[in-house]
């Protein structure tokens, strides 16, 4: 067992007269650079090593010590040589272990004491490997910013002004939309895609209010430019909407609007213009709150929507990663959707699914930040939270459907692999920090007074709550400036709320995912709420 | 009682350095200043003329009040050559059409209803003449111009930004240019009459006979490394190469194709369908490329090339963007950095 000198207990009152202590050798053994696999061995040799378990004899002692003294006390008397008698009292026992010579530190005391506190060190160890994978984490948010600051920025498609466009068909995804409906088809019409190689098609699927009667009321306003897909049975969710709907797909692109979206003239080539690479199976473009001012978490998620799109989103288009396919304000390639086994229609998160089973059959994603439209995010936490959730179980069941292909997949780069990974755990990770805290205290408890224990475990909370998690609000911050806004960071403090909140969504929903898996349950498509006016009769 | 107080005023301070850094988020949160939604314009659609047709609303606004009552306009009515050009405060507007014989320079600007010819190293601002657009060797047009008959820009011309026509652009050698558009784009002079592209011909061959070819789907295939494709060759369906393309003289690939590491179109091949590379492309001589041609570094294109027809324009996009006298463009042409029309 080591021996720690006096100097590096917190002092107090009641030491002060013993004599100057001896200065504390510098063990041969530990090197003064750590690389990050001997540092772990440190942080477990720390977590379990020191805090071996004392004799039970010296236990009442020690809990009386506790009780007068308080933890450290009590630690300290964790620590001392059993050769000390428990007779003696409190001051000659410190003296008498500062005229102990320190012994030096070796490799054996470094590893940690797995048969007498097993579980210490398996805590430890977890807890380790969570900093790690958080501060991998906080690598790929600051990498992501400054590549978006300082970085060349890739838009190769954004200058396809004229061509010959190709035949597309637009799906507009419609559950009980009769708020917004309208407002999307007039938009899509009002676009300057070319009119006979554009065919709208509304997905109505199986709603109960107004939904069908104003399709087909724009169908009589506009004969001939709208070909409507009344869905009456068949699967709940818009991904087994979709499916059903490729059946009045004509020409090989397919272009995604959810119904509250209002696209402006120039998005639908914005959007079709990527699919001139044969290499590219779906687009995704940029999508900004409408309703960002209403409340406080509308105002939150601007930030957050902001964050993801101008940054993350772009720098991974930048860096040749892995843009992800959003399901609305987007785009596939018919013939790709084909070739990967078309929609799933018994997944949430059918975006996710769909790119990575593109990606893992060698097909590319592609962002395009100009291609901007409108969307409403929620106004209540609760829906909120549902959303998250859905989101959440939906890409958590693509992690455990693809995660073994696509990290065995021939036709992926290894940037592509390693930021897909990390796109595929975003859903776990909450999960794994809600551990992490729980570790950390736990560990705090469990070797109150060792110096080392308490010291790692509060750096690592520290690394991971501020490196980690903020690294988002470092992304965050410099959306907004790209986007000329400025006042409007003064919320970010407040941006923890939502933190908070997804963190135990997110958690709630891999549980909800577990039981569900394991009671066979099928999983419910919940529909977002909308919150425009409809339109007049 | 000290220690109480002193032990409170010190939990106070804390609160209050704690707290500080949250005043500035309530009153954002309780009186929003900055709420809006990111501004999208509904009508920005990225077309080149998008100035232009603004302007011309402007002027046409302005020729139809009769007494000049929007008075944000000069009018032109003297001959040019005795204008003050870099005294014009305002845009102009001229009745007639202007022919210079002394170089204009001028900072504001010009809507003409009919043609505009000016000197060697005349400078514009901006242009829209309504009529043609000549301008003599050495000149530059700063910002953007504009004509609905033809432009003819004369040798070492220099169109920053903008220039579209409604009927065709001529480029003289050694031109430099950013943004073109116009039904036909003629560089260093080419032939106006553009013979049409010859009839399909060569030996029928199947992409999935190519070394290392991996079939994607019906249309696609796959080649990891390097490709070439053997001269007077006829191939059907799109391409993915994720090193290198050669397309072998006078052979014919009717797709799309993707390349990662530079391309060469052999001279006399053609490619119906687009080109997308993330590095060079070289185009050779009397070369044809039916879709859009992009490259995320350099284009050179060489003489007597064609890219997009006159009924379907396309577009090119480049850093840099080189093209030989003799080569015609359809549609649109952007060098992100610079165009140069290069004439050895």
């Amino acid at each position: 067992m080591p021996v720690f000198p006096r100097t590096q207990f917190p002092s107090t009152g009641r030491r002060r007269h013993v004599a100057s202590p001896p200065q504390r050798p510098q063990p041969a053994s530990m090197p003064l650079r750590l690389s990050p696999l001997l540092l772990g061995i440190a942080f477990i040799a720390s977590a379990g090593g020191v805090a071996a378990e004392p004799p039970a004899a010296r236990t009442t002692t020690v809990q009386m010590v506790a009780a007068r003294d308080g933890a450290d006390e009590a630690a300290f008397m964790l620590l001392k040589p059993p050769e000390l008698s428990r007779s003696e009292s409190g001051d000659k026992v410190l003296d008498r272990i500062e005229q102990l010579p320190p012994r030096q530190l070796g490799l054996s005391d470094l590893l940690p004491d797995v048969q007498r506190r097993p579980w210490v060190a398996m805590m430890a160890a977890l807890l380790f490997m969570i900093v790690i994978v958080m501060m991998i984490y906080a690598a790929r948010h600051v990498l992501f910013t400054l590549n978006r600051l300082f970085g060349k920025q890739r838009h190769p498609y954004i200058d396809i002004e004229c061509a010959s466009w190709p035949m597309i068909t637009v799906l507009i995804a419609a559950h009980n939309e009769e708020k917004v409906i309208a407002g999307c088809i007039e938009a899509l019409l009002d676009t300057n895609y070319p009119a006979h190689r554009l065919k709208i098609v509304p997905v109505n699927d199986r709603s109960t209010d107004r939904t069908r009667d104003i399709i087909d009321a724009c169908v009589a306003r506009f004969p001939g430019r709208i070909m409507p897909f009344h869905r009456v049975t068949g699967k709940g969710g818009k991904s087994a909407a979709l499916k059903d709907a490729l059946a009045f797909v004509e020409g090989d692109i397919v272009i995604v609007f959810d119904a509250d979206y209002v696209p402006g003239r120039g998005l639908l080539k914005q959007l079709v213009a990527p699919f001139f690479d044969p290499e590219v199976g779906a687009v995704m473009g940029r999508v900004v709150p409408m309703n960002a001012g209403a409340n406080l978490l509308t105002r939150l998620l601007d930030l957050e929507r902001a964050g993801g799109y101008q940054v993350d989103q772009q720098a991974r288009m930048n860096l040749r990663l892995m843009p992800q396919y959003g399901g609305t304000v987007g785009g596939v390639r018919r013939s790709a959707i084909t070739a990967v086994g078309g929609w799933h229609d018994d997944i949430l998160a059918e975006d996710t699914d769909m790119t990575y089973r593109l990606m893992i059959n060698g097909w590319k994603t592609v962002y395009t930040n100009r291609a901007e439209c409108y969307e409403e995010v929620p106004e209540d936490w609760s829906i909120r939270i549902r959303q998250v959730m859905r989101w959440s179980k939906g890409h958590n069941q693509v992690l455990v459907r693809y995660w073994f292909q696509f990290l065995t997949s021939p036709f992926l780069t290894l940037r592509e692999r390693i930021d897909g990974m990390l796109l595929l755990l975003v859903f776990v990770i909450p999960l794994l920090l809600l551990a992490g805290w729980f570790i950390v205290v736990a560990l705090y408890f469990a070797n109150a007074g060792a110096l080392l224990n308490r010291l790692i475990p509060a750096c690592a909370l520290m690394a991971f709550s501020t490196m980690g998690n903020f690294a988002a609000f470092f992304e965050i911050v410099m959306a907004v400036l790209l986007d000329g806004n400025r006042n409007r960071l003064r919320l970010l403090p407040l941006n923890l709320l939502c933190f908070f909140i997804s963190l135990f969504a997110i958690s709630r929903a891999c549980g909800n995912l577990f039981f569900d898996w394991l009671l066979k349950r099928e999983m419910v498509w919940d529909k977002t709420v909308r919150y425009r006016q409809p339109p007049l009769a | 009682m000290m220690t109480t107080l002193l032990m409170l005023l010190f939990c106070v301070l804390c609160m209050a350095m704690l707290t500080l850094p949250f005043v500035p988020t309530l009153r954002e949160w309780r009186t929003p200043s900055d709420c809006s939604p990111l501004p999208i314009s509904r009508q920005h659609a990225n077309e080149i003329d998008y100035f232009a047709r603004q302007f011309r609303r402007d002027a046409i606004a302005e020729i139809g009040t009769k007494d000049g009552a929007i008075g944000n306009f000069d009018y032109l009515f003297d001959a040019p050559d005795k204008v003050n050009w870099p005294a014009m405060t305002r845009p102009l507007i001229a009745l007639r059409g202007l022919h210079a014989t002394n170089p204009i320079r001028c900072r504001q600007p010009i809507f003409v209803t009919t043609d505009l010819t000016a000197p060697r190293e005349s400078s514009l601002a901006a242009v829209l003449a309504c009529g043609e657009l000549r301008l003599g060797a050495s000149s530059e047009i700063l910002d953007w111009g504009h004509a609905d008959g033809a432009i003819e820009l004369g040798p070492s011309c220099v169109a920053l930004r903008r220039l579209s026509s409604r009927t065709a652009i001529d480029l003289a050698a050694q031109c430099c240019f950013e943004r073109l558009q116009a039904p036909v784009i003629r560089f260093g002079l080419a032939d106006p009459a553009v013979a049409p592209p010859p009839p399909l011909a060569g030996a029928r061959s199947e992409l999935r006979t190519l070394p290392g070819a991996i079939r994607r789907s019906d249309d696609l295939h796959l080649i990891r490394g390097d490709c070439s494709l053997p001269p007077g060759h006829l191939y059907k369906g799109s391409l993915v190469v994720l090193g290198h393309l050669i397309v072998g003289n006078h052979t014919t690939l009717i797709g799309d194709i993707k390349v990662r590491q530079g391309a060469i179109i052999g001279a006399g091949a053609r490619i119906i369908g687009s080109l997308i590379c993330d590095d060079r492309i070289y185009i050779l001589d009397h070369a044809s490329i039916a879709g859009p041609v992009v490259s995320e570094t350099d284009i050179v294109i060489g003489s007597g090339a064609v890219i997009g027809a006159r009924d379907a324009p396309t577009t090119i996009s480049a850093d840099n963007l080189i093209a030989g006298c003799g080569a015609v463009s359809h549609g649109a042409v952007w060098a992100r950095s610079v165009g140069v029309v290069w004439a050895p």
